[in-house]
């Protein structure tokens, strides 16, 4: 090395360098004091750049996320309504081309309109049939802002294995009626794969948003729903599984659920909670009144008498059968459900920050004029009391699933399955409660915790004063909160779903119209 | 021996932890969907690069108030470029470069502005860190790494980051920035020398400080 050649003491300081070429610098460096020193900041800047090399920015995700979803539901909807476009324009193509026919031979025979419909729409109107060749199939059963697979679709369109349904943000929400005699729910902004749909088989992968399954008792090989890393492994129960990102969570208001890594931590959920995964921590809460209204929503649906091929299982018109807690075979049909991470991955062991819901609301309670008043959503996850040592022991041990039956006995966190009628002026009057808390704590400038709990009302399909309400609440709490444009995504999804609102000059002003 | 004729092996391991054949098949398949309108595999594709995409950005421009921002506009680019996407080179190439372009944009948009780097330095999550001692010696090494990197020019900053932080070759660089390899190298050559230099200046200024 007859010169100072600093690249070629990077790759010194990296040992890149050949044997020859290593022993000739070595060589220089004896002898020349300025490449030391030159040297001696290159391994300081090196050891420097390997740690920054590790260090993770830490993010906002959530406002990242939503924005992404905003974005994701614009170009589905732009596309959507580039497709009706195309479609009206097929169709009244269509008409004129018969209207000319008809005028050309003088309304000598009628042309044949079923040849000549769009393709896509004849597809639609044949696959209003659920029974196709004596087989059960999935369709439709509900559906309001529903595209599956890109398109829109209504009641009664038959379902195929690679479907997958979006539901709109603002208003969106389907019932699907399964092959398998189960019903699944999905709520506004979920976006669910349909990887496997036959009667022996049901495989659902939830993109996104929130769906809630009432799983039947029909004899099956699986019946999964995956969410990210999560599998629920169902058997018969209700149950709801949702996800923000890379948090998920599992609501159970029937039956019991088994949560299980591969590093061999065990987390029971019984009726009545619901549990959050998010990285390694599970967190446990009761039901939101939300959610209670949600699963018995589907818990409540009936199934269709008599479909030709129907596998012959218990009647499913109204809730599930309760089973006596003594019948062993209760124990082997009623609700299990496991959720596990795939085998293939490597998790460390769940820390389980707390545990223990708050007594779940008794049948005789629901028609009580005060209600206890509702945690905030985010705040209701700490508000709960420490775990009970035997509940914590199972989080450590692999515990057999406990049968259900069994788990409804277990003491204050069991809650009775859901009283549908009676829940909902309950599930409304908490509401309101929660949103007077949500603006005490907007004045306050405390409204952070709130969001989580705003948006599980401001999402209800049904809308109302309330939503409206608690979409306006968000938007305020993001303003304070110096998020603008969280707060505009608010502001314009208030607008879509309300455009005669009471605050559309408060949204037209933020968004500077 | 001159900047253009350096061999630049690669001792820098890839920033995923999965196999780079395996999770390249899997992202270019999501890309596949994504050019057949199946717009829900974008929000996939979105999960599984988000915190690559965050880690440049935040070593591209350093930790900005908006980080969140630009990974939102990064990604809103990709959504745009995706069709244009022929998977002639990588799809971690392609995204790097949607990167680049958004972090160049915004590193000449600040100098227009001439304001002083904020100060708001990383935070650095290390999740597998366990050792407080340890913890505060990385987060004061991201910090003078970042005060360094400030001292670059946008071009030579970027090779550096990509070169250095990112693991990546001069060749993949060059598709990156859309320039010839041996600039890349003679970039990748001043850029060093800059931040060495800068580097050992802001230690010495920090170690008086911390003797006065």
């Amino acid at each position: 090395m007859t010169r100072h050649d600093e690249n070629q003491l990077w790759d010194y300081a990296g040992r890149a360098l050949e044997f020859d070429e290593t022993k000739m610098l070595e060589h220089h460096l004896e002898e020349c004091p300025e490449c030391n020193e030159k040297l001696e900041a290159i391994v300081l800047a090196r050891e420097a750049l390997l740690l920054a090399r590790q260090a993770k920015p830490s993010m906002a995700w959530a406002g990242v996320d939503s924005a992404i979803e905003a974005v994701i539901d614009r170009r589905l909807r732009s596309k959507s309504d580039t497709g009706g476009r195309w479609r009206w324009l097929a169709v009244g193509g269509v008409v004129a081309a018969v209207s000319a026919a008809a005028v050309a031979f003088f309304a000598m025979q009628p042309v044949p309109l079923e040849s000549a419909r769009d393709p896509v729409l004849a597809r639609a109107s044949s696959a209003v049939a659920p029974v196709i060749d004596g087989a059960v199939t999935s369709r439709v059963e509900v559906a309001k802002g529903l595209q599956v697979s890109g398109l829109k679709r209504r009641e009664g369109a038959e379902l195929k294995r690679g479907d997958v349904l979006q539901t709109n943000a603002v208003d969106g929400k389907a019932i699907v009626h399964l092959a398998d005699q189960s019903h699944v729910r999905v709520a506004n902004g979920t976006a669910l794969e349909l990887r496997s749909l036959s009667a022996d088989s049901v495989d659902l992968v939830l993109l996104r948003g929130r769906v809630s399954v009432r799983a039947s008792h029909q004899p099956r090989t699986s019946f999964v729903v995956r969410s990210g890393d999560l599998e629920v492994l169902v058997v018969g129960t209700v149950f709801a599984v949702s996800r923000q990102g890379a948090t998920t969570e599992v609501s159970v208001s029937e039956g019991q659920v088994r949560v299980e890594t591969t590093a061999g931590d065990a987390v029971q959920v019984a009726a009545g909670q619901r549990v959050r995964f998010t990285g390694r921590n599970v967190q446990r809460a009761s039901l939101t009144p939300a959610l209670v209204r949600e699963l018995a929503e589907v818990q409540n649906l009936s199934e269709p008498a008599g479909v030709p091929g129907a596998p012959v299982g218990p009647a499913m018109g109204g809730p599930l059968p309760r089973l006596d807690p003594s019948d062993a075979r209760a124990r082997q049909v009623v609700a299990q459900a496991q959720v596990r991470a795939p085998s293939t991955q490597v998790l460390e062991p769940l820390t389980e920050v707390l545990v223990e819901a708050p007594p779940t609301v008794a049948p005789g309670q629901l028609a009580a004029s005060s209600p206890p008043p509702t945690p905030a959503p985010e705040a209701e996850w700490a508000a709960l009391p420490p775990a009970s040592p035997p509940q914590a022991a199972t989080l450590t041990a692999s515990a057999p699933a406990m049968p259900a039956a069994q788990g409804a006995q277990a003491g204050p966190t069991q809650a009775r399955p859901m009283q549908v009628n009676a829940a909902k002026p309950l599930a409304r009057d908490l509401e309101s409660i929660f949103l007077e808390k949500a603006e005490a704590a907007l004045t306050k400038g405390t409204c952070e915790s709130y969001l989580l709990g705003l948006e599980e009302v401001a999402g209800d399909a049904q809308l109302s004063e309330r939503t409206e309400l608690a979409r306006v609440l968000r938007a305020r709490c993001f303003n304070i909160g110096l998020r603008p444009k969280q707060a505009l995504i608010e502001y314009r999804k208030y607008l879509e779903a309300y455009p005669a609102g009471r605050f559309v000059a408060e949204a037209h002003e933020a968004m500077g119209h | 021996m001159t900047a253009e004729a350096l061999p630049f092996p690669r001792s820098v391991p890839l920033t995923s932890s999965k196999p780079a054949s395996q999770h390249e098949a899997r992202l270019v398949k999501l890309v596949e969907r994504i050019k057949n309108d199946d717009i829900v595999a974008f929000d996939e594709l979105y999960r599984l690069t988000r915190d690559d995409v965050a880690r440049t950005l935040c070593h591209l421009v350093g930790r900005r108030p908006d980080l969140e921002d630009l990974v939102q506009e990064t990604y809103v680019k990709l959504l745009k470029a995706v069709p244009s996407f022929r998977a002639e080179s990588q799809f971690r190439t392609f995204l790097y470069r949607v990167c680049a372009n958004v972090a160049l944009m915004h590193l000449r948009w600040w100098r227009r502005r001439r304001e002083d780097f904020p100060g708001e330095l990383p935070e650095s999550e290390s999740g597998a860190e366990v050792d407080p001692l340890r913890a505060a010696e990385a987060a004061q090494a991201s910090r003078l790494v970042y005060r360094a990197l400030s001292t670059l020019g946008a071009k030579k900053r970027i090779v550096f980051v990509y070169y250095e932080l990112c693991g990546l070759g001069p060749e993949e660089i060059g598709q990156i920035v859309g320039t010839t390899t041996n600039t890349i190298r003679s970039r990748l050559h001043h850029a060093r020398a800059e931040f060495t230099q800068s580097l050992r200046s802001i230690a010495k200024v920090e170690a008086n400080e911390v003797r006065s």
